[in-house]
């Protein structure tokens, strides 16, 4: 019955052999370890699994781990690079986007995905563009505050 | 010196969360760990008749399948403490798992451990009970009749009475202009903490020791109760609170999973870990669950002659540990921040087809806040009067502090005019009344609510006492174990800013450390906005103590008298000669060397306090809402969302501010969205997200916020807490702006959560 998926995560690849039937999401945090992805809900709403697939931020709570098969996936763990955190990171350090922090990685990668697509976002387009994570202790003030400190910093860099 | 106390220092605690290196419960992977998963209930109310788990423990890689009946020694229930309005007879606790009959949807009654998660799941699709139905009752005013009795052998529902006021309220009502009344549903909501409980207990034979990690706000009241139920002395017992996901009060108990778990160890003597689901997290427990009578007596003038209050709580169908503590606080806290002369209250606790009900971030303040400020406007309307100019003749004045409640309570300090002013200046309060007057008919209607709320922070006599160890390390590096339990605060920096302070060295210098019960020998965890109030004084104390046994040695070394000795950026110094110096390290290390000190003085630098708080600082939140309400489709939006809060001296205004948000977006969301449905015969119908509403970023405004300071007379800070104060204030201010609007629709009442559905049902009735 056992699958065998190959795959990249954060830059590393990885083959192994997976139930069919085993989410993406338990796949990440207790085969590969990858705990930073976390679960919120059991119906695709909380947004605290998010990953990006192949470039696309998905809920990897509602993708099977064999349609990663081949894929390329970046969870939070492979945001920082050469010990530096991500300037989403850093923005949500600055404004205090977090205070418990579980919800905190599937707002990183969605937002990651969201400031791609639109560099320079008014509030009520970041908070649109995040209407598929929940967060319970911030009111999502500081988050918005957060992105975009987080755009202004990437746009700087670019 | 004040360096670091004031200053908006970004957390420590933030690092190792964005990263993804969080260490949450379900992220610790022990080898050997075994996987449960419950079966539960799916009757509100029945008998069990069989249970047969044989197909369910015939499943490869299942391990065991315990149910009540193999519970052996440990006795089938939880733990109590008992609150005001409590009676011995009726204190009725959750069980570890249910016997011959299940009380509510979600009961557990089995529970199964496998090698891996999935097969635990499995399992429970092969695991048959055989139920005996009953009929169930969810309305706690039905369940008052005791036509359904969930507990024959105590022959009622009603378990519970507080009784609470002072003065003659029928005089009261006599001598009013005005009477008013009106009665407010306050349903069932979740707490809803992103990271659903979780518990991994892990029992070694060898050290005949269980150690316990589990998503809680109060490690060291599970270890306490947890013990004595397992037959263990209380030091064979380790509880950890590892990163957490929130809690807002509905992780302050000890679950019966948690003890399940542990049972479960011991038998294996292998790890079992459960994660609860969402499901699971929704059917467990709920906050609120009042439905309320109230009336009040207003003058012409504006003034309150007095107020009656007949609360009834929906207890669920047993008592977990803090299940009964809402009802007292609320019959306190309806005073709110008004000098009411008469006030006669009366809360009834009911047992209901439900899961159990207790504290969710206000417990009681919220529930108390919803009736009185709710029916202040009404009053006001009566009157004619602006609720806002109702609300000024009655605050207790700044001068009259400390001054005693009808309700029994004693405010510490306070200037509720002051905050007041400041939330509707800030808010622009009268230019939105202007705007609303120009509105014209083809506009959506406009509202504007405002509400003001009074918090205590400290809990109970018992919650005011804290422990806390400040250790110098003969480096200088300082660390410090506090029994604050965080899941989200910031104690971990907001701490270390008062520790910087109090001893004069680099903030770096100083760690925190809390949630594990091996650190300290007792503590009562994150709740009733105590961490900083009484765990921080507790510190505070300790640090004070530190530093006077410090000064002293430091006198004797530097030949200066030891209150002439002054801390300050990592060097201690004489103040009438600051050439007599030394660095904080040097002195640390001195202090471990007996000939380096004065005569009688023991080496070390490290003092253990027990504190208690003598009294609860009281803080305040005023509170503006703008809506716009759908002539059409009664769709309400808050356009605008203004406090001001008054929670004594600011350690760090940016945490503050964060908890202020959060606050006001769970009470705005009771206003607007959330309410825990049950069928009438106690079926869930809002067990997911799909149908239990929990807002979005894009449903909410900017929120703007701003902060007095009136220092706290009660502790040597002057702080007061704030994690619950947000949360009083914002569901009667939204309730109020909508109502508000409807001001001239004809619609006379509207209970929360206020839906579209609900505004565009009351108006089309009105038409
Ligand atoms: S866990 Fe994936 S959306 Fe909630
Ligand atoms: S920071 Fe706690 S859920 Fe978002």
């Amino acid at each position: 019955m056992a699958h065998t998926i190959t795959l990249t995560v954060n830059g590393t690849g990885y083959t192994r052999e997976v139930e069919p039937r085993l989410l993406l999401v338990h796949f990440l945090r207790e085969v590969l370890e990858l705990t930073g992805t976390h679960i919120g809900c059991d119906t695709s709403q909380c947004g605290a699994c998010t990953v990006t697939m192949d470039g696309l931020a998905i809920k990897s709570c509602t993708a099977f781990a064999v349609q990663a098969d081949g894929a390329t996936i970046v969870t939070i763990e492979g945001m920082a690079k050469d010990g530096k955190l991500h300037p989403i990171q850093e923005a949500f350090h600055e404004e205090h986007g977090l205070q418990c922090g579980y919800c905190t990685p599937g707002m990183i990668m969605t937002l990651s995905q969201v400031l791609e697509r639109n560099p320079d976002p008014t509030d009520e387009e970041i908070r649109h563009g995040i209407a598929g994570n929940i967060c319970r202790c911030t009111g999502y003030e500081n988050i918005v505050r957060s992105a975009r400190d987080a755009a202004r910093r990437l746009r700087e860099e670019a | 010196m004040a360096t670091y106390t004031g200053q908006s220092l970004r957390r420590t605690e933030d690092e190792r969360l964005l990263l993804g290196n969080g260490n949450f419960t379900d992220d610790i992977v022990l080898p050997g760990t075994l996987h449960a998963a419950f079966l539960r209930s799916d009757r509100a109310h029945a008998r069990i008749v069989s249970i047969d788990a044989s197909a369910g423990l015939a499943i490869p890689g299942v391990v065991a399948v315990m149910t009540a009946a193999d519970l052996g020694d440990v006795p089938n229930k939880t733990m109590i403490v008992k609150r005001d309005g409590m009676q011995e007879d009726k204190m009725i606790p959750h069980p570890i798992l249910a016997t011959d009959r299940v009380r509510y949807v979600g009961e557990p009654i089995a529970i199964v451990v496998a090698e891996e998660r999935y097969l635990a799941f499995d399992a429970l699709e092969y695991i048959v009970v055989e139920y005996d139905p009953l009929p169930a009752v969810v309305d706690p005013r039905q369940a008052m009749k005791d036509e359904v009795i969930l507990h024959e052998d105590i022959g009622t529902n009603v378990v519970m009475k507080v009784l609470e006021g002072e003065g003659d309220i029928e005089e009261a009502f006599g001598k009013a202009d005005h009477v008013v009344g009106h009665r407010y549903d306050d349903p069932r909501i979740s707490a809803f903490p992103m990271e659903p409980r979780a518990t991994l207990a892990s029992y070694s034979p060898e050290e005949k020791r269980l150690t316990v990690w589990t998503s809680s706000q109060v490690p060291h009241q599970i270890k306490r109760y947890l013990a004595p139920m397992l037959g263990l002395e209380p030091d064979q017992v380790r509880a950890i609170a590892p990163d957490v996901g929130g809690g807002f009060g509905r992780k302050i108990e000890l679950w019966s999973d948690e003890v399940a778990l542990s049972v479960l160890s011991m038998k294996l003597g292998r790890p079992v870990k459960w994660t609860e689901d969402r499901r699971e997290n929704l059917l467990s427990t709920h906050g609120r669950a009042f439905t309320s009578d109230v009336e009040a007596a207003i003058n012409n003038d504006g003034t309150i002659l007095g107020m009656r209050f007949r609360m009834i709580a929906d207890l669920g169908a047993y008592f977990y540990t803090s299940t009964g503590g809402p009802l007292s606080n609320a019959a306190h806290r309806v005073a709110g921040p008004y000098g009411i002369p008469v006030m006669d209250i009366e809360v009834l606790g009911v047992f209901t087809n439900g899961p159990p009900t207790g504290p969710y971030r206000g417990a009681g303040g919220p529930e108390a806040a919803l009736l009185t400020e709710r029916i202040i406007d009404v009053a006001a309307g009566v009157i004619g009067m602006d609720p806002a100019e109702v609300r000024r003749r009655n605050f207790i004045s700044a001068d009259a502090f400390p001054y005693k409640t009808a309700t029994g309570y004693t405010y510490d300090s306070g200037d509720y005019q002051r905050a007041f002013d400041r939330a509707l200046e800030l808010s622009e309060h009268d230019g939105w009344r202007e705007a609303q007057r120009k509105r014209g008919p083809n506009e959506p209607l406009l509202g504007i609510g405002v509400a003001a709320a009074v918090k205590a922070s400290g809990g109970s006599a018992r919650t005011r006492n804290a422990r806390a160890d400040v250790y110098v390390e003969p480096s200088g590096a300082v660390k410090i174990t506090t029994e604050a339990s965080p899941h989200g605060q910031g104690t971990e920096t907001t701490f270390a800013q008062i520790a910087a302070d109090a001893l004069g060295v680099p903030y770096e210098s100083i760690t925190i450390l809390h949630s594990d019960s091996d650190m300290l020998e007792s503590g009562h965890g994150t709740t009733s906005s105590r961490g900083l109030a009484v765990a921080g004084s507790a510190m505070y104390e300790a640090l004070i103590q530190t530093r006077a046994k410090a000064a002293a040695i430091a006198g004797h070394i530097l030949g200066c008298a030891a209150d002439d000795v002054v801390f300050e950026d990592g060097k201690v110094y004489s103040a009438s000669d600051p050439e007599q110096a030394m660095a904080f390290s040097e002195l640390a290390s001195a202090a471990y060397r007996p000939e380096k000190l004065p005569e009688g003085l023991e080496a070390g630098l490290d003092t253990k306090v027990s504190f208690t708080l003598d009294s609860n600082p009281f803080g305040f939140g005023a509170h503006v809402a703008v809506v716009e309400v759908d002539r059409d489709t009664g769709d309400v939006k808050l356009i605008r969302y203004t406090a001001v809060h008054d929670c004594g001296i600011l350690i760090n205004p940016m945490v503050v501010e964060g908890q202020i948000h959060g606050g006001l977006v769970q009470g705005i969301s009771q206003a607007l969205y959330e309410a825990m449905y049950y069928s009438p015969d106690g079926q869930p119908l809002t067990a997911s997200l799909m149908n239990y509403a929990v807002p979005i970023a894009e449903e909410l405004p900017t929120l703007v916020t701003d902060s007095l300071e009136t220092p706290s007379p009660t502790n040597a800070m002057g702080i007061k807490g704030v994690g619950e104060l947000p949360t009083v204030g914002s569901p009667p201010a939204v309730a109020n702006a909508i109502m508000d609007a409807l001001a001239g629709m004809g619609v006379d009442n509207l209970d929360t959560p206020i839906t579209p559905e609900r505004v565009w049902r009351a108006m089309q009735a009105a038409r």
